[in-house]
């Protein structure tokens, strides 16, 4: 089980998104309130990619369906019926934004 | 054919007409499936085969599900069974009100097509009985001889057998190039509805924030509609923006403003806004886009104020920015369903 160096987080603007692979795996990076969250690019509703929705605070909202996640702990708001998976995320002293991806994570209905 | 579909591990079984989609058929027999556009551009319906054997209607359709991902992927608005089935599907949210009357099909004939601008036309049908819906929604074109159906918002609010539709012809719209070029009165259609969650709830709903463009404007005025029949518009304000290019894509604005709605018409590339403003002197006139007209214009919302959208999804996106983000409206009360 390893960290592995995503990006700076200055690479990401604050209510800002980044698309990256980590290996293999697709993962959408978000600056939030300061704060940046790692998490798998796709709704978890009918797979629309995150990176078209938008930020209000800490607040993910899907554009299809307006399906909202408080990025903080994942849990759904608003007509969003599951949660938001999240891989775990550290930054160091340099900024550097590392993450620990060891598989996939999946929503029930992909497995 | 007897198709049993799992919907997050609940099945349902209903039966489909030989060659009948297997999305209307579902729908008719009240099978809660999760569809958008229902014609094959959004992607929505998706399921994926499990055993028996499907016929795909559309191999090019926009929204079909990625076929190097999921081999057995289909979108139920573009598959019909060639024998019984079983299928994995989504279900509808369950956290939206459902529209009380199950889409079924109508035979319908034209009985009017009126001109409004050089590329849109009011059109209205005869059915052989009441059409039935709740405002906002919309039902399915299909046309003898063309291919697939195609989705338009009726223009009444409350029940009829004489509906209208707004048309705009499409380039290389089968059927919008049918009802422009070859249609005329007395025509036959098949329709398919009514479809849509994006509805009028008086019991709950307040103000009315109506934002539409080009022949999105049907949906406003069904919605007015309904709340000017209901008496909802005694007690709650509604306003209107209407978008469109130029002032020559203008229609039916005298019959906006008379629904008592406050009217704004957004021109998104109009150079001489002030000769419009005089040719409409009961309205706002402005330039720009639905949502950058919104944005300088928003009515004080409140607590149970509901946005309703309807028009191309470029301007649905765009709008949604705006509520959501800009005038901080709670996603829960914005309503829209994305056709195209």
């Amino acid at each position: 089980m390893n960290w592995q160096f995503a990006c700076n987080k200055a690479e990401i603007p604050e209510g800002g998104m980044k698309e990256m692979r980590i290996g293999e795996i697709p993962v959408l990076l978000l600056r939030a309130e300061g704060e940046v969250f790692a998490i798998p690019p796709l709704c978890p509703h009918m797979e629309e990619p995150l990176v078209n929705g938008m930020c209000d605070g800490t607040t993910l909202i899907c554009i299809k369906h307006l399906w909202q996640w408080d990025l903080r702990d994942g849990s759904p708001a608003g007509d969003a019926e599951i949660g938001l998976l999240k891989y775990p995320l550290q930054e160091d002293a340099d900024g550097g934004i590392q993450i620990m991806v060891e598989t996939e994570l999946r929503y029930e209905y992909q497995k | 054919m007897q198709v049993r579909i799992t919907l997050k591990k609940v099945e349902h079984q209903f039966s489909a007409e030989p060659g009948e989609r297997l999305l209307y058929a579902g729908l008719r027999h009240g099978v809660p499936l999760a569809y958008e556009c229902a014609t094959g551009t959004c992607g929505t319906c998706k399921a994926v085969r499990v055993t028996g054997t499907i016929k795909n209607l559309w191999l090019d359709a926009p929204g079909r599900p990625d076929h190097g991902r999921e081999v057995e992927a289909l979108l139920l608005c573009q598959s019909c069974a060639e024998s019984d089935c079983t299928l994995d599907g989504s279900p509808a949210s369950t956290t939206r009100p459902r529209p009380q009357t199950l889409p079924s099909y109508f035979e319908a004939h034209i009985a009017e097509i009126a001109s409004l601008t050089a590329d849109v036309c009011l059109l209205t049908l005869s059915l052989h009985r009441p059409f039935h819906f709740e405002a906002g929604q919309f039902v399915l074109f299909s046309v003898d001889n063309l291919s697939g159906f195609r989705a338009y918002s009726m223009v009444e609010g409350y029940a009829t057998s004489r509906p209208s539709f707004i048309i705009k012809r499409k380039p290389g719209g089968a059927i919008s190039d049918w009802v422009f070029e070859r249609a005329t009165a007395g025509a036959p259609l098949r329709l398919f509805g009514p479809l849509g969650v994006a509805t009028l709830r008086p019991e709950t709903d307040g103000d009315l924030f109506l934002l539409a463009g080009a022949s999105g404007l049907s949906m406003a005025f069904s919605v007015l509609d309904a709340a000017a029949r209901n008496g909802h518009l005694a007690r709650h304000r509604a306003d209107v923006i209407f978008g469109v290019r130029r002032a020559a894509d203008l229609f039916l604005v005298d019959r906006l403003a008379a629904t008592g709605a406050v009217v704004t018409l957004a021109l998104s590339d109009e150079a001489d806004v002030a000769l419009v403003r005089r040719s409409f002197p009961d309205v706002r006139v402005m330039s720009g886009f639905v949502h950058e007209v919104a944005a300088a214009c928003l009515p004080t919302t409140t607590s149970n104020t509901i946005a309703f959208l309807a028009g191309p999804p470029p301007m649905i996106d765009a709008c949604l920015r705006h509520l959501v983000v800009g005038a901080r409206i709670p996603p829960t009360r914005i309503r829209y369903d994305k056709f195209s």
